[in-house]
Order: C-alpha cells, then structure tokens, then sequence
C-alpha cells in the first residue's frame, strides 16, 4: 500500500525490491506454512540439501511477493510497460494451432507467475485470448482486516481490465464463443478438488499426478475436445524482474470424450506440469497448500503431522 | 428406448462418468444437484443435436429447456413436433399454400 504513494514507472522499476522485502517479511511471519512447504519439497526430494530447501523456499514467497507486486500495477499498465518485464516464448504453436481455424485451448496452472499476469503478457504480444476463470473466493469472517483489506483486493484487482468470463456465471455459449471465432482460451487446469467440492461436482475424475492421485475438473478438456480446439500447455517462469510464458506444442489427444479418454488426456497434460514442478518446484503455488496430500506421499521423516496456518481458509481455489 | 432413457444413458455415460447408470429423479434440477457444468450444458446440446437430428438455437438453451430430464424430453418432442410439421408442409405444398 505504501508503494502506492510512488509513480507507476517507480513502482515498475523496483517491484523486485518491493517483492524482496515484503518475501522476507512474509518467510518470517509464515513458520507453520514454511514448515508445510518444507514437508511438500522433502516429498518431492528427499535429498534435497538444508541450503537447498532454504533457497526454495525463499524463491517461492518471492515469486508470490512479486506476482502480489505485478497484480497491484497490472490495471494501469500499457501494452509496452507489460512487456518490458516479460517475454513469450512458443508463439509459433499458438498460430499452428489457430491455423486450423478451432481456436486453441492455453492449460495453464498455479505455475510462475499470477494467471491475470500471463493473460495480460499474452494480450501485451498481440494473442487474441480470453480466460475462463473461477470467481475469486472472498475471504472467511475469520479473515485478518489486513487480509480483506489489502491482500483480496489488490489480488482480484486486475479482474477488471481483463477479458475474463466467470466460471458458472457466463452462458455456456458465451465460453464456447471464442473458440468458434477461432481465439484462444486461458483455462486452468490443475485444481484438486477436496471431498466435499467433488460431492457438488461431479464432472471430476482420479487423475494420477506425481505419486498420488489429483482430483481435476474434466471441463478444460471436455471443452476443446467437443469443438476439435488444440490444447497447447501453457506455462510461466518467474526470473528475477521477469516473467516468460512458454506456449508449448499442442497435446496429442485421444479421439473420444469417454471416461478413459479424458483421463488419458488430463494425465498428458499433468505429465507437462510434473515436468515443470521438478524442475522448478519453488514455482509451483502450490507447493505450500496442506490441501494437496494426495499429490505428495507423506514423508517418514516428517511424520504425518501438517501445520498450517492459512487462516483465510481459501482453500484449493487459490490462485 | 424412450427419449427420457437416451437421456438418462447419455449423462450418466458422459456427464457423471458413472457405473450405475443415472440414480436421480427425472425432475431433479441438473443444476442445483451440480450434476452439469457449463461444459456439460454445451454437450447436452451437442447430444441432442446429433442424436435426435434437432436445431438448438443459443436463446433456447434455458433452465426452463435442459435442467432436467423431464424438461429436456419435453423440449425434444417439441422440436420433434416442429420438424415433424415442417416435413410434413414440405412434402405437401398445397396444404401450405392453403393454411397461408
């Protein structure tokens, strides 16, 4: 907030430094949750090193730190500014697979940069994209005033300069709209639902995913697979002050729409996403969640106690 | 097999990826139950289409047409019905021209 006070250009110039400070603010306040991403990485490695897990851990709080950062300059921001911290790479795919005139499916994931920051950096390069996204979860009563206050909605404040359509709200015609004029559409397709989501959904299916099992929404690819739409991985990495998208070669997917079928193609697409975590696993978002222990067998070392203490209960729907 | 049945196959197979076959009521509400998502309304669309041979225009796809089994098979009879009459004009002009 105080940044504010600053000019644009400033606030731009130095948002590394901004999200440094407010990381290593963040790293000390946060012991419960460190200890849950520590648990979650050990999973993931268990030779990975003290210095190791220290570095990780750090990168992870500064990539959120700068996405929070980048979200709160992302409404006033032109097209030249965007792209000055960011760079897409595989746009070639993305024109392939608008070439055959479906429109095209971008899966992306709680990977790297904020999903508002990659849909603005794709539409900064010129990519006719628009998102489906779930609504933002407004906090708990038990929220911190800190939290509802400032945190919620400088997160939810780029919504309304980017062309998003509401999850559950928009007609279903509308989400199929741009595809039928041959765009692209920005889905996420890593969410693991917890029991009780999966009671009010039943469009969900068991998908293996690291060394557990996910339970994924089948509707990013039941989607592109009812209107022959290419589904091309879409990734980001956070590097320091910068933010490169990486449009991936289109997913080779099955034929049919059955039950196998879209297990196969979610585990092709989760397949790329493992890749990714392991090799990047500090940015992963969630990495730090408690809600993901089916994807990460418990670790001996660790027993299977989980602290955790995300007291904005927002649970799996976080982005 | 009735309409209501090709429904009923066709969600459970497709929709709620089931094993025992679709356990609601014909009247339960698709959408409150959260047995449809926005996805799952557009392949509703795309099965009736291709299975009863009808055109669904964007404006008909309502709670009042597709949230449940009942309403859905009300809406394909009724599109049945419309085809069926404008088959049936078709093949007779002279009874069209009459009418008109």
């Amino acid at each position: 907030m105080v940044l504010r006070c600053f000019p644009l250009e400033f606030r731009l110039k130095h948002a590394l430094a901004a999200a440094r400070f407010c990381a290593r603010l963040w790293t000390s306040l946060s012991l419960g949750e460190r200890s849950q991403i520590t648990h979650n990485l050990l999973s993931l490695d268990k030779k990975l090193s003290k210095d190791n897990l220290s570095r990780i851990i750090s990168s992870h709080y500064e990539t959120h730190s700068w996405n929070f950062v980048i979200n709160d300059l992302l409404p006033h921001l032109n097209s030249s500014q965007i792209k000055s911290f960011s760079e897409v790479h595989g746009l070639k795919h993305l024109e392939d697979a608008l070439g055959k005139g479906r429109g095209s499916v971008l899966l992306s994931a709680h990977f790297g940069a904020h999903a508002y920051i990659i849909l603005a950096v794709l539409r900064a390069y010129g990519c006719p994209v628009k998102a489906v996204l779930g609504q933002e979860l407004r906090p708990e009563g038990n929220a911190s005033r800190f939290y509802r206050k400032t945190i919620d909605p400088v997160r939810s404040s780029p919504r309304r300069v980017l062309p998003i359509l509401d999850r559950g709200l928009v007609p279903p015609t509308d989400i199929a709209a741009p595809l039928k004029r041959n765009e692209a559409l920005f889905m996420l397709g890593d969410m693991h639902l917890t029991e009780k989501q999966v009671a009010l959904e039943r469009q969900v299916l068991p998908v293996p995913f690291l060394w557990g099992t996910a339970r994924v929404r089948t509707g990013p690819m039941r989607l592109p697979k009812l209107l022959g739409a290419p589904v091309l991985p879409t990734f980001s990495v956070r590097r320091n002050d910068r933010v490169i998208v990486e449009i991936e070669k289109a997913l080779n997917l099955s034929h049919g729409r059955s039950r196998q079928d879209l297990t196969a193609d979610m585990r092709l697409y989760l397949k790329r996403l493992e890749k990714r975590i392991r090799s990047a696993p500090d940015q992963w978002g969630h990495i730090r969640h408690e809600n993901i222990p089916n994807w990460i067998r418990p670790c001996p070392g660790l027993g299977n106690t989980r602290i955790h203490s995300d007291k904005t209960k927002l649970g799996p729907q976080f982005i | 097999m009735t309409i209501e049945d090709q429904i009923k196959h066709y969600m459970a197979e497709n929709i709620l990826f089931s094993d025992n076959g679709f356990e609601y009521e014909h009247d339960v509400s698709f959408i409150q139950e959260g047995i449809l998502d926005s996805i799952g309304v557009l392949e509703l669309v795309d099965f009736v289409k291709n299975t009863f041979g009808v055109e669904v225009y964007d404006q008909e796809v309502t709670i009042e047409n597709f949230d449940s089994v009942d309403k859905l098979a009300d809406y394909i009879r009724r599109k049945l019905a419309v085809n069926e009459n404008q088959a049936a004009n078709e093949k007779m002009p002279f009874a069209k021209s009459l009418s008109a």
